[in-house]
């Protein structure tokens, strides 16, 4: 054997092996508007473009004023808001149906699930953020993650299942929405309870002048902040003694 | 003639093109500081704005932001919660009280900012801001904005 078929042996053998190791497509992206780029395992960050096809262990993020929707080998559709990162950590086929592990590092996502075939292959989907781990089957689902306000999870259809950092797990129902930080997680329940929840001006803390006034005067014009009206009146009633006394304003000192 | 206008015309695009990753790789660098300046926060409202590319330098960003009134003193200058939450509340029309109206004191615009949710009440005026953090808040504070321009065709 000469040198030329050697080294056209070895080459055939080395795109065997290459072609081998190559990790299957997760993922394709089926809209794109703004910045969007993507970088495999510690490459290059590198330009989305359209119909281009990401294994696992692929990272995302859009830039200002951007959106991106990808659709998952199993039908799964996720749509990615602007300022968003993500990482897809896992694919997976098999008997029992499909899986999609991916970590939401910040910003905020739509997934839309595939209803299960039947009941032996389920189409099972995970996205982890920093406070939570969000499972779910068969519906919408919209989650977002940021430092300050931690995990926040919406249902849009049907129900999920929701373990926080301590492994509690609690039940987010239809329309219900869930938040985790590091102080612990807010479950639907209290969710649904303090949106239902408004709190009025005590008659204990404001006089009946008072009161009324902040009721007729209207959030437009107060801050939503009750300190800030008690505030108001202290500057108003130093403002008034002031005046009376004929020294300097305390608006020309502020 | 037709050379110079085509040469002109191949010139701006390629401009056009190499703003994209400027912008993003300045985005990532932002998002991944442990402290983020004045001219960081400057730079990412920019960017949301779609105003980022319309300023080259970073005097020239700054500079507009000067003229808007949404920030004070120097761009180099370690970005604290209270500067943070006066820019929001100019940029992206948060509620806020009498006496942030008044005074327009930092401490009064943060304590409005965590009234309408956007940033966390866990912290005070003076604490310093991580990339991360900067990018979670304007995240926060422009679903602020569209929930509250979509309020009245909700309702």
């Amino acid at each position: 054997m000469n040198f030329g078929k050697q080294a056209v042996l070895f080459l055939a053998i080395l795109q065997g092996a290459l072609a081998a190791e190559k990790t299957p497509v997760v993922a394709k992206f089926e809209m794109l508007s703004g910045h969007v780029q993507y970088r495999l395992q510690g490459g290059q960050w590198k330009d989305a473009k359209l119909g281009l096809a990401l294994p696992a262990f692929t990272e995302l993020e859009t830039g200002p004023r951007s959106k991106v929707i990808l659709v998952f080998a199993n039908g799964s559709t996720l749509a990615l808001n602007s300022l968003t990162s993500i990482m897809l950590d896992k694919y997976g086929t098999g008997s029992y149906g499909s899986q999609v592990v991916m970590s939401l590092r910040s910003g905020r996502l739509l997934a839309k699930i595939p209803k299960n075939k039947n009941s032996d292959q389920r189409h099972h989907f995970y996205v982890r953020t920093p406070t939570v781990v969000a499972g779910v089957r068969g519906t919408i689902e919209e989650i977002s993650y940021s430092p300050d306000r931690g995990s926040e999870i919406k249902m849009h259809e049907s129900g999920s299942d929701v373990v926080d950092r301590n492994r509690a797990r609690t039940l987010l129902p239809q329309g219900g929405q869930s938040t985790a930080n590091r102080e612990g997680a807010v479950t639907a329940d209290k969710t649904a309870r303090r949106a239902q929840t408004s709190t009025l001006v005590s008659s204990q803390v404001s006089t009946a002048g008072e009161a009324e006034f902040s009721y007729t005067s209207g959030d437009f014009t107060f801050s939503p902040n009750s300190p800030d009206f008690s505030e108001f009146l202290r500057i108003y009633e130093r403002f008034a003694q002031d005046a009376a006394a004929g020294e300097t304003l305390i608006l020309d000192k502020l | 003639m037709k050379r110079g206008i085509l040469l002109f015309l191949l010139t701006a695009g390629f401009m056009l093109a190499a703003d994209k990753p400027r912008e993003m790789e300045r985005y990532r660098q932002i998002a991944e500081k442990p402290q983020v300046t004045v001219q960081d926060m400057v730079d990412l409202i920019l960017m949301t704005r779609g105003e980022f590319e319309k300023n080259h330098t970073e005097a020239q960003r700054f500079q507009r932001a000067l003229s808007e009134g949404w920030v004070k003193g120097e761009p180099a200058v370690l970005l604290d919660r209270g500067a943070l939450a006066y820019a929001l509340i100019l940029n992206y029309n948060i509620t806020c009280g009498w006496l942030f109206r008044l005074t327009r004191w930092n401490h009064y615009a943060l304590r409005d900012v965590q009234e309408a949710g956007v940033l966390s009440p866990r912290y005070s005026a003076g604490n310093n801001v991580s990339g991360a953090q900067l990018v979670g808040a304007i995240n926060a504070a422009e679903e602020y904005k569209t929930e509250k321009e979509e309020w009245p065709s909700r309702h």
